[in-house]
């Protein structure tokens, strides 16, 4: 039997073509005995990472290529032969994806025939005809010479004796070799139901009516080498030219190594040596009475590690990025591992000082990692976009590119396509896909598509609920990510494919973050904070009021009046604190200093949940338990979190100094933590692990529950570096919030969309601290926020609908004076009539005397484009007559503010409700303190937040707000799906429960839930939804 | 709501019982009540809209006859509820305010009158009587404006420039300081032909000569409105109830073409048995439609003058076949074999059918036997060769060996209806015939699926 590798395959990169992912390809193809397999996407590489795990593992030979598909020539498939020609596949690719608009490629012959080096050509004839240009062929064979052969592809279709003929008398004609391949579409015969459906999705058509655009059988999957050889009968010559040519690709993935960017140093000093004078004049900047012993050795420790791993260009590129940040005035801030690093502290990157932290390098760099680092930063979110075109600029287009984003099908763009494809009914699809959750479908989705309708026993909905589960996941189309980068030393385009993103001016390369890392090429992660902004905007507004000029650094510390504020949970708008399990730690927490910060930042987590830790560090910090560690070394690892491991970097320490592991292999043994899939790895840690412990004479108990602490910690623990970068920002905004509370409201609302709360509570929030809020008016607001008098001044960006060129129109003319009457208003401004109307709507016009109903009734005589008033049409707008128009009621009033702001300064929209919820025996949730514990109770309110946590166990937490404040709901499993109507699609519950409280943090437990939206239907609240 | 969410709601042993809706056959029904009411009012008009649902009855002049308004009201109401319908009726001095009234009040099988000059009675209906369109509704809403009485408490001149004159005019309507006009609604005219004779006849051809005359007259007629016929119903009565000979002739196209239609008539006469004598001929056009322009081109006169003879080859085949049995075959993009082709009814497709135009069809389909089983018969093998390919198989008793055989082709489709997975080969027999067989993937079993020519 004739050996075979499969040497022309699509996966589900070539999007709405291939029906498999590119693991299963090569996963299946290992399984089946290939000798190698090829990936070969349409103009595109962008599976081929992942098919290269998959095949590292399963320790099958993976050829890198691709099919091209010039519009001039018949499409070729190419393969890479070495590094040199994958270089030239990549720069092909790119050649025709950017010339092209997003997801197309456009390419001719000549532009193949510029690149054709070092790669292998196999020209696919078409498949229904038997007819090509041959005078094509002849130019493929004189461009790639021995290097071109024809695939010769069979499907059992009606005359393939008759095709192989012709395609041997190709070969006589043009002397091209015939191959054998595959032309595969899936990677086994039952994923062709799929397939069908894709291309019907493809061609926007449902299956039944797709007709011969579907495949006729399902002979385009891996087949068995049995079936190959009777296939190609006669003709083995064929299958065993697939070897030969596997056998000349040489090129692995393993082969592309990160090639640093050059100009990074001035002239006449090598990089590490500018590195190394950075360094030691950051230092002396940071620690102005001189350089303390530690941080002197621990800066030789660094240097020596990067001169010898060769890191300096990668330190010296983020520098120069941060550099040109702060030039420009943009708050920007190290975050993750690389907090770990004082020369990072040097070099301003970081702001954590390494002083109040115990830093380990060696979670950031290792020796035995063997990577390039990974260095995220935070900028202000809206001003990254300055820093990206930075980089832009200083690299050129040739040299930078963003990584992807792999936008995949989700529920409910699956449940729409497959719908349509099997030809169901518009309205069941609608009702399917709103029924579905977001991220999933899960066990339930059988159940939840019986609820509306579709029988999941019945043969359509068996078949389609199995194709929806199989199209989870598959690729739709390449994004760009939000903000990670590469830099290269040579054109990036050698080293992966660059094609055009949706955005003007904006390219992306074909592989994502994941494929990025497992391949160790290097990127810089830009990414955005909305805190960083509002902090910014909170410092200008003080100074502009206040004339104080505050920065990140000088901000007093240990401000006793700000860290009560924090042990009261008085938290909201906080960066990091305010979330709901936050504000129920604070008072049991009681943070009193900043380290005290950066614990609790990292202790309300699912690391420290799920392993437990959370509870023993609260009893020992309360004096409930004493505080006792096994020995000295221990001591030193754990003393500043009272004996509990809360850090990944507690957790390497302890395995060196409990274990006796390197540095480096603690890093290692971090990372097995996270790779749990590979169990077998886990294990050998584990041994190792014990063994040391033993060693050092630690006991088996204590020994498995730091074994079992480690674990737990791997994938979701925080690095203390990290938490430590953010605790930063916990002060600065919590101190902003306690002496400066209206300015710090309005940047917050200025910078949404960010945070926990929406407008509407920061702005309940502020009025509780005694800030006076102003409404939103033509003559005093513009589009931001604003302080005026030191009240808080609403601005236009609240109003939906609103663009900020009319408002900018509106604060222009009103630099002439006030507009005293309508009529002026629009004479001066010249405003549409769709723009006065929401304008109207939002009651803007109160300084104008013009409530709601007025305003809109005289915008209306404003026709829809005005044009200058002439001297022939003087247009009097607004007739003398005043009409007879109803008045609004106070709830109608109210039910307008939120339709068109989401809030409203009136009242709340259930005050009006206030005697029929008394008469249900209902409380407001103020009197909620007054409840003792386990007593039942029953509340109401509008849906603020929904958050399910993975580590509590289905348990759903939901914020629900009254008049008189907001109410935590704590909703079982059972109940939520009880009611999941209610839960799932109202905005207003009425909650039939009971009393938890425990250290002033009170929860309602809710056993029943009953809808009031139809009393509220006119009130549009969105309930903003976390894990 | 959608069926699906309907369906949810019923119990699940009761199936939902759907009726489609059909305006065409309720705008038939509504004129038919409309020719009912031409008896209470010389003026009835169906109200302008896309699908029309009222009556509108001018009663000017009419009331006294019945004595007086109420009276009147009475009769109507009477005569549609005794025929099975629902109504609601109002009576006003104005369409508008009628209007209004008789979709503001629930009053089921019942009637209003509103005296003159008493319409501001009316002010506390809905603003929705008032026939206005969409986006005013929504102004009026965002204004709080529900009743006829806010309505009319607004300036109107200022309503004109806000809300346009469209609502302005729909006020004045409904006061009565414009006017609106009604469109009445006239029944379409019936084409016969009729003629009595004094002494009955009873020789065929004097018969057949004055049908023919008949028809030469409906003929014309026809042809000055730009009709054509598309059945005729030809009766000879004669003078005693129920002797009566009749045919019905449907020619599928309008059509003036008077010597086919002679033709056609002829052929019917001939074969008919007089046995009574004929005191009324009658001819009627059941059916007629606008004559269909055929399009000119300058320089195909050959496609033309095909196309026409085609046109009237179906005319007459139709014309002494009847519908159901004239057809042609229509290609249809599909795997399987027995889908390929579909028989359409040769009136509907007018297009001569050029396949060599569609080059996107699968060349699959010209690999398909011309002669296709209906069912595919099933066949025994009783001897394989090498390969797993037949060598003697016998079919109605007969025993074949192929002596070769080409393929196999896999059809593996069909999935969503009814999944079909076959290996189909081609053979020829000793005999010198081909056929195409196929094997069935799951059962093994081997069927006779057409003859290759």
């Amino acid at each position: 039997m004739m050996p075979y590798a499969e040497l022309h395959c699509l996966s589900n990169f070539s999007f709405l073509q291939g029906a498999s992912h590119p693991e299963e390809l090569a996963t299946q193809a290992a399984e089946l005995g290939y000798a190698a397999i090829a990936i070969t996407d349409q103009n595109s590489v962008a599976g081929v990472v992942r098919a290269h795990a998959a095949a590292k593992d399963a320790g099958l030979k993976l050829l890198i290529g691709a099919e091209m598909t010039p519009q001039d020539a018949p499409p070729v498939v190419l393969w890479a032969t070495n590094r040199n020609g994958y270089g030239e596949l990549c720069h092909l690719i790119t050649k025709g994806r950017r010339r092209a608009p997003k997801g197309d490629c456009h390419l001719t012959f000549d532009d193949i025939a510029q690149h054709h080096t070092d790669l292998l050509a196999g020209v696919l004839p078409p498949a229904h005809t038997e007819q090509i240009d041959v005078a094509r062929l002849h130019q493929y064979r004189e461009l790639f010479g021995d290097r071109c052969y024809l695939l010769a592809e069979l499907f059992r279709g009606p005359h393939d004796d008759k095709r192989l003929a012709w395609l041997r008398g190709l070969e006589l004609q043009t002397s091209i070799p015939l191959v054998a391949s595959g032309g595969v579409l899936f990677h086994t015969p039952t994923r062709r139901m799929l397939h069908d459906v894709i291309t019907a999705v493809r061609y926007r058509t449902s299956v039944a009516q797709a007709g011969h655009l579907l495949q006729p059988n399902r002979e385009r999957h891996l087949r068995l080498l049995a079936d190959l050889n009777i296939l190609y009968r006669g003709h083995e010559e064929l299958l065993a030219r697939t070897v030969e040519i596997a056998d000349q690709c040489t090129f692995s993935l393993d082969e592309l190594r990160y090639e640093y960017p050059r100009e990074l140093a001035p002239e006449g000093m090598s990089p590490m040596e500018y590195l190394t004078q950075l360094t030691w004049d950051g230092a002396q900047r940071r620690f102005p009475e001189g350089v303390p012993e530690k941080v002197r050795g621990l800066l030789q420790h660094e240097l020596q590690l990067i001169e010898e791993l060769q890191y300096e260009p990668y330190f010296l590129t983020v520098w120069d990025l941060v550099r040109f940040a702060r030039s420009r005035d943009i708050l920007c801030q190290g975050r993750g591992s690389a907090a770990n690093s004082v020369v990072c502290y040097c070099l301003d990157v970081t702001s954590v000082d390494p002083s109040r932290i115990e830093v380990l390098f060696e979670r950031f760099i290792s020796r035995e990692r063997n990577e390039a680092p990974d260095i995220d930063i935070d900028f202000e979110h809206e001003r990254r976009e300055e820093v990206l075109q930075y980089l832009y600029a200083k690299y050129g287009r040739e040299r930078t590119g963003m990584t992807a984003v792999t936008v995949t099908y989700r529920p409910r763009s699956a449940i729409r396509d497959v719908g349509k494809a099997l030809g169901l009914s518009q309205d069941l699809i609608d009702r399917l896909a709103k029924n579905a959750g977001y991220h999933s479908t899960g066990e339930k989705f059988p159940i939840r598509c019986k609820e509306v309708g579709l029988n999941p026993a019945s043969a359509i909905g068996k078949r389609f609920i199995s194709l929806v589960t199989e199209l989870l996941g598959f690729p739709r189309h390449l994004s760009q990510h939000t903000g990670g980068m590469v830099m290269t030393r040579g054109p990036l385009h050698c080293l992966v494919p660059i094609e055009n993103a949706a955005m003007e001016g904006r390219t992306v390369v074909q592989w994502n973050k994941d494929d990025l890392d497992e391949l160790g090429i290097l990127k810089v992660d830009c990414l955005s904070l909305g805190m960083l902004t509002a902090i910014r905007k909170c410092f200008e507004l003080v100074k502009q009021h206040h004339d104080l000029d505050l920065t990140l650094a000088n901000v007093p510390e240990d401000d006793t009046k700000v860290y009560d504020m924090i042990c009261r949970a008085d938290t909201i708008g906080v960066f990091q604190i305010e979330s709901r399990a936050q504000m129920s730690m604070l008072p049991r927490l009681k943070p009193r200093c900043y380290y005290d910060l950066v614990i609790e930042v990292s202790i309300v987590r699912p690391g420290p949940i799920q392993g437990d830790m959370v509870h023993p560090y609260l009893r020992r910090r309360n004096g409930e338990e004493p505080v006792t560690y096994p020995n000295e070394n221990i001591k030193r690892v754990l003393k500043k979190t009272l004996g509990v491991p809360l850090f990944q970097e507690q957790c390497m320490q302890l395995s060196i100094v409990a274990a006796g592991f390197t540095p480096g292999e603690a890093d290692q043994l971090r990372r097995a933590m996270a790779a749990w899939r590979r169990p077998g790895l886990i294990d050998q840690f584990r041994r190792k692990l014990l063994a040391g412990m033993q060693e050092n004479g630690l006991t088996g108990e204590y020994a498995e529950r730091v074994f079992n602490q480690i674990r737990g910690f791997g994938e979701y623990g925080f690095p203390e570096s990290h938490a430590a970068s953010f605790a930063l920002l916990v002060y600065v905004s919590s101190w902003l919030k306690c002496h400066y509370p209206a300015e710090f409201a309005a940047s917050i609302i200025n910078s949404q969309p960010m945070g926990f709360y929406a407008p509407a509570q920061l702005i309940r929030d502020a009025r509780d601290h005694n800030v006076e809020v102003l409404p939103i008016d033509v003559n005093f607001s513009d589009w931001s926020c604003t302080i005026e008098n030191q009240a808080l001044r609403l601005g236009f960006r609240l109003i939906s609908g609103l663009r900020q060129e009319t408002i900018e129109t509106v604060v222009q003319a009103r630099m002439h004076g006030p507009f005293s009457t309508m009529d002026e208003f629009l004479v001066r401004t010249q405003l549409s009539r769709t723009e006065l109307a929401r304008l109207s709507d939002a009651d803007a016009f109160r300084s104008l005397n013009e409530n709601r109903r007025l305003s809109f009734w005289n915008s209306l005589a404003q026709s829809d484009s005005p044009t200058q008033p002439s001297l022939f049409s003087p247009q009097h707008f607004v007739d003398d007559i005043t009409p007879e128009l109803p008045q609004m009621s106070a709830e109608q009033e109210v039910h307008a503010d939120y339709r068109t702001t989401s809030l409203s300064l009136r009242a709340h929209p259930l005050s009006f409700y206030r005697e029929e919820l008394d008469q249900l025996r209902v409380i407001p949730n103020g009197d909620l303190k007054h409840i003792a514990n386990n007593n039942s109770v029953r509340v109401a309110g509008l849906v603020l937040l929904r958050q399910r946590p993975s580590t509590a166990k289905g348990i759903t937490f939901v914020t629900i707000e009254d008049e008189t404040g907001a109410a935590n709901l704590v909703v079982h499993q059972q109940t939520w799906d009880r009611y999941r109507k209610i839960t799932h699609h109202s905005r207003a519950w009425l909650v039939h429960g009971y009393v938890q409280s425990k250290d002033s943090v009170i929860h309602v437990v809710a056993n029943r839930i009953v809808d009031l939206s139809d009393k509220l239907h006119a009130v549009q609240t969105k309930s903003r939804d976390f894990r | 709501m959608p069926v699906s969410e309907a369906q949810t709601l019923c119990p699940d042993r009761r199936p939902l019982k759907l009726v489609a809706v059909n305006p065409e056959f309720d705008r038939i029904l509504l004129e038919r009540l409309a020719v009912v009411a031409q008896q209470f009012s010389p003026l009835v008009a169906l109200n302008e809209a896309e699908e029309p649902d009222a009556l509108l009855l001018d009663l000017t002049g009419v009331a006294h006859l019945y004595g007086g308004e109420s009276e009147w009201a009475k009769s109507v109401c009477a005569t549609f509820v005794s025929k099975g319908f629902q109504l609601q009726c109002a009576v006003a001095e104005t369409i508008g305010a009628a209007w209004a009234l008789a979709h503001g009040v629930h009053m089921p099988n019942r009637f209003r009158v509103l005296p003159a000059g008493e319409l501001d009675r009316l002010n506390a209906l809905s603003i929705e009587t008032l026939r206005l369109n969409p986006e005013a509704h929504s102004v009026f809403r965002r204004l709080g404006i529900d009743s006829i009485g806010q309505l009319l408490a607004l300036n109107r001149n200022s309503l004109v420039s806000r809300v346009g004159r469209a609502v302005t005019r729909r006020i004045g309507q409904f006061l009565g300081d414009i006017p609106e006009l009604l469109t009445p609604y006239l029944p379409p005219p019936i084409f016969r032909e009729r003629r009595q004779f004094e002494h009955p006849l009873t020789q065929p051809h004097w018969i057949e000569e004055i049908s023919l005359q008949l028809l030469k007259r409906l003929l014309q007629r026809l042809a000055k409105r730009q009709l054509g016929l598309s059945q005729l119903h030809v009766v000879w009565q004669g003078e005693m109830a129920g002797t009566q000979l009749a045919w019905m002739i449907d020619l599928g196209r309008p059509t003036v073409d008077e010597p086919l239609l002679v033709e056609l008539c002829q052929m019917k006469w001939e074969r008919a048995a007089l046995s009574f004598a004929v005191a009324t001929v009658q001819m009627t056009a059941k059916q007629v439609g606008r004559l269909q322009c055929v399009r000119l081109s300058l320089f195909d006169e050959h496609q033309i003058a095909l196309r026409k003879d085609i046109d009237t080859l179906v005319t007459r085949l139709h014309g002494r076949l009847g519908s159901a049995h004239v057809s042609h075959l229509e290609l249809v993009p599909d795997a399987i074999p027995e889908h390929q082709t579909r028989l359409r009814s040769a009136i509907e497709s007018s297009e001569i059918y050029d396949v060599s135009l569609d080059a996107g069809l699968v060349p699959q389909l010209w690999e398909r036997p011309l002669l296709l089983a209906a069912f595919p018969q099933p066949v025994d093998v009783l001897r394989m060769c090498h390969h797993s390919r037949p060598a003697v198989i016998k079919w109605q008793g007969q025993l074949s060996e192929l002596h070769h055989v080409w393929g196999p082709e896999r059809v593996e489709s069909g999935w969503w209806r009814r999944a079909v997975r076959r290996d189909y080969y081609r053979v020829e027999t000793h005999t010198g015939q081909r056929w195409w067989i196929f094997q069935r993937l799951d059962t093994r079993q081997w069927f006779l699926h057409g003859e290759i020519a």
